[in-house]
């Protein structure tokens, strides 16, 4: 019998580790910030190139880690010792520090090399770090939870995919912090992109579980029962209930952010909804993953259909947050290639 | 077998319903929720795949004519205001109240306050049972459970035992009616927009005041009055030291009989509202801005210079069938002037003048003449696209240079029989005399003018140009609105968020606790509100835990 996914003592319970353990990052997020801010102070002229960026080196220490994590994370479904999974969660733990503390940083040396700083969500390759941070965080969130570190060999190959796009991205000479443009500069940004990047993470979640539960469905079927799936990955029952947990998170999110985005188009563009490629794609994720809550309240539907729904919904989520922009014109083109 | 035959312990057959109850059942049943769901989802795609509302030549161009006439004739250009989509919407705007109306008085029913006792379940999502370790009162049942967040209970004795309602989570059944009330006040939010409002562009030179906009629809355009005039005091466009645009902004006056009413300086992010309109920064171009400018026609003999003044968009012909069209004003060129190529180290270049030049002898050539670098020569020649770079080697504007390299070209036409080298040397002496210039430079100008007059025997260029002069003259282009659907639409917004909240985590449950065995058995039978009963069977399993827990306590 498999230990339940649940707290164990009531709903109010507390586990100090687990708050130790938040405080904890937060605590080193801000203070290494800190820390990394002061020795930038008047060290950073106008035009300094990317290269000698802090924040911009703290990336890449933050991504070796978590491609490390992720490595862990894959060896503990092998090697199922807690010695291991906590490697794996310090690994990770660390690099999301890492790139919160380098996202930070970054923050300060925009308002340091450009004319007019900014919060660094406004191009491509910054999104696409604010993405792997939150999805691990994420992903810590429910480990922290759940305490299933399986989960994490699945978020993980996301969270790398994330990394690759972004080390492209620097390749193609798209990293260095640039000034906004116009259209960018509003308060309704920073609202609508975070809250767009907690869904996009909670859908990437939801996703890796519905390969999970795949997987695991699979194993349970062939009744192999000394087969790693089983061995290692929780009952189905309960990764079913995560993807629900991760879309229902996301699901709510996704709509604010929509609703944020249509609330700057108003004050942007005159109208808050023109049918530009990107709002009618963030509606087609919307009503995919309206149709999957319906299916699960009304029908009752779980398993093997939702996991694919969630896999497919999260398809759909990522050409919305990519494709969009790579392969359709429209106004949201200065997320864009170019 | 036949119906009629059956006998009376099959199920009563239910009345048969009317047209419109089965109608209303099957709009607001599940399987067309979902078929109409995925249906606008998919259909949305062509829109966003397919650029929407340009004209006829875009499209012809890109799709030919069999495609373009079978398109057209399903409205694909303009398909988010295409009868059949809006009829999609329709039926699914149609459906959630389909939904509201057929579950809205039991869900509206649930979601009252607790007043009587409701029995105990025949059929429940959840059960279990437990002997008690020790005796257990229903107040300390009530007790616990007060601190799982149950908020309304009943009691009533049964048999020798009591039996316990509690309940929490009430509101959740409301979220239904907030999600889907919302959903369907956002499309008629969105049908008042597009009926009763309207979104149209303005197009203002600075100083000038106009009160007509045109108002796109599908790719044409019809006029709007508006009941006041808007003035476009004046248009600015702010840079980054990098060259790159910072901020548009245009101060606007809205006059109503001569009279200022309101008055703003906008920006991109930050319209002027008034009454029912909003003003906003939309885009921007040139109203004709005073250019001056020299041309030395190189065809002719001594390139004799010509000072011309005009405008943007204006064309200037001569007799000889030779047009030049004034194409555009750049206030700011931004050149990277890294060495590296990974680098970024931008330059501003200044203004510049794009200047097509047509001729029957030399074809279509566009020239860029920078103000402050009248000796790059930079211009696109004919069949080409991009730009090609030349450094003359000094101004058009140079007189003694001008003259020199004419003069010295006149000289070697001059020449008859073969040019050498001896004889080139011959002609420029006798240009340097010509235009009276000292010996002792002779090397120094000699090499400049070879490099001049190879550059342009290479790119055969007929005519040179410098901006002179210019007073840019702007235009501010105005998105203007009326959207008497946004109240309605955000108002609707809040609703959908609450009550998704409402919705998701405000699940409501009902647990039936049948203490009997004077308060040491435990019957416990739940009611989740969703289908979905996995949080329910963990709640369970964990409210087991604590009432066994309750249990030992009691006895010892």
């Amino acid at each position: 019998m498999s230990e339940t996914i649940l707290p164990r003592s009531g709903p109010l319970h507390r586990d100090n580790g687990i708050t130790l353990y938040w405080l904890g990052m937060l605590a080193l997020t801000l203070g290494l910030a800190g820390l990394a801010i002061y020795s930038q102070l008047d060290r950073l002229a106008p035009g300094t190139p990317l290269i000698n960026l802090l924040s911009y080196k703290l990336t890449g220490y933050a991504n070796v880690l978590l491609v490390v994590a992720t490595a862990i994370y894959l060896a503990h479904l092998k090697f199922t010792t807690e010695a291991v999974g906590k490697w794996a969660t310090a690994m990770a733990t660390v690099g999301t520090i890492g790139l919160l503390v380098a996202l930070l940083t970054r923050w300060f040396e925009t308002h340091q090399i450009l004319e007019e700083g900014h919060v660094p969500i406004s191009n491509l390759y910054e999104v696409t770090i604010f993405f792997t941070a939150l999805t691990t965080l994420l992903y810590l969130i429910l480990e922290s939870l759940y305490r299933r570190r399986s989960v994490g060999a699945f978020v993980m190959p996301i969270v790398l995919a994330g990394i690759g796009f972004e080390l492209w991205l620097a390749s193609k000479g798209q990293a260095g912090p640039q000034n906004l443009v116009p259209a960018l500069k509003s308060y309704w940004m920073h609202a609508h992109v975070l809250a767009n990047f907690i869904g996009y993470g909670a859908f990437a979640v939801a996703a890796a579980g519905g390969v999970m539960y795949l997987l695991r469905r699979r194993a349970e079927q062939l009744g192999r029962s000394g087969g790693i799936a089983l061995r290692v990955l929780p009952p189905s029952d309960e990764i079913d209930m995560l993807n629900y947990r991760a879309i229902a998170i996301g699901f709510v999110t996704f709509t604010v952010a929509t609703i944020l985005g249509a609330a700057w188009a108003y004050d942007a563009w005159g109208g808050y909804w023109s049918w530009d490629p990107k709002e009618t794609w963030s509606l087609i994720v919307w009503l995919t993953y309206a149709a999957y809550l319906h299916l699960r309240f009304v029908k009752g539907w779980a398993g093997n259909a939702m996991a694919w729904w969630a896999i497919l919904g999260f398809g759909v989520t990522l050409f919305c947050f990519l494709g969009v922009n790579m392969f359709l014109s429209g106004m949201h083109s200065y997320g864009s290639l170019n | 077998m036949n119906p009629d035959t059956l006998n009376s312990e099959q199920k009563p057959t239910l009345p048969a319903s009317s047209p419109g109850v089965r109608l209303l059942r099957f709009l607001s049943s599940m399987p067309v929720a979902i078929a109409l769901l995925s249906l606008v989802a998919l259909v949305s795609m062509i829109g966003t795949v397919l650029v929407q509302n340009r004209d006829q030549d875009f499209y012809l161009s890109r799709l030919g004519p069999f495609w373009y006439r079978v398109f057209d004739a399903l409205d694909f250009f303009d398909m988010y205001s295409a009868w059949w989509f809006i009829t999609i919407m329709g039926l699914l705007v149609l459906s959630v109240t389909a939904a509201l109306v057929r579950h809205g008085p039991r869900f509206w029913k649930l979601s009252r306050p607790l007043r009587t006792m409701r029995p105990w379940p025949v059929k429940a999502d959840g059960e279990f049972e437990l002997e008690l370790e020790g005796q257990v009162a229903p107040q300390q049942l009530e007790q616990l459970l007060r601190r799982h967040g149950f908020r309304e209970f009943r009691q009533q004795p049964e048999g020798k035992g009591i039996l316990l309602l509690a309940r929490k989570g009430r509101l959740g059944r409301l979220g239904f009616f907030l999600v889907h009330g919302a959903v369907v006040l956002i499309c008629i939010g969105g049908l008042i927009t597009s009926q009763l409002g309207f979104r149209g562009v303005m197009n203002l030179a600075e100083g000038e005041s106009d009160n007509i906009v045109y108002v796109q629809n599908g790719s044409e355009y019809r006029r709007l009055q508006l009941p006041f005039h808007v003035r476009n005091d004046n248009f600015t466009i702010n840079y980054y030291n990098t060259g790159m645009p910072r901020e548009y902004s245009s101060q606007l006056t809205l006059l109503e009989d001569g009279e200022a009413v309101a008055q703003k300086r906008i920006t991109v992010n930050d319209p002027l509202r008034y009454l029912d309109m909003t003003f906003y920064q939309a885009s921007f171009g040139d109203a004709g801005s005073e250019t001056r400018i020299t041309l030395r026609d190189l065809t002719r003999k001594g390139f004799p210079a010509q000072q011309v003044e005009s405008a943007v968009g204006r064309t200037l012909e001569e007799g000889s069938g030779m047009k030049l069209e004034l194409k555009e004003l750049r206030q700011h060129n931004i050149i990277n002037t890294a060495q590296e190529e990974d680098r970024q180290q931008r330059q501003d270049a200044g203004p510049s003048l794009d200047i097509l030049y047509q001729s029957p002898a030399s074809g279509n050539i566009t020239y860029r003449v920078y103000l402050a670098y009248p000796h790059m020569l930079a211009f696109v020649p004919m069949g080409a696209e991009t730009l090609t770079y030349a450094n003359l080697g000094f101004s058009p504007a140079d007189g003694r240079m001008m003259g020199l390299l004419a003069a010295y070209l006149e000289a070697v036409n001059d020449i008859a029989g073969e040019v050498g080298p001896e004889q080139r040397r011959g002609a420029f002496a006798s240009a340097l005399r010509r235009m009276e210039i000292p010996l002792e430079h002779a090397a120094e100008l000699g090499s400049r003018i070879i490099h001049a007059e190879q550059l342009l025997r290479r790119h055969k260029l007929p005519m040179l140009f410098t901006l002179d002069d210019f007073v840019p003259k702007m235009y501010t282009g105005l998105q203007v609105a009326r959207d008497p659907g946004a109240p309605l639409v955000w108002s609707a917004c809040l609703l959908l968020v609450i009550g998704l909240y409402m919705m998701i985590y405000m699940h409501e449950k009902r647990v039936w606790l049948r203490l009997g065995d004077n308060g040491h058995r435990l019957q416990i039978r739940a009611i989740l509100s969703h289908r979905d009963k996995h949080p329910l069977r963990n709640y369970l399993q964990r409210l087991q835990t604590e009432l066994a827990e309750l249990g030992q306590k009691a006895r010892s």
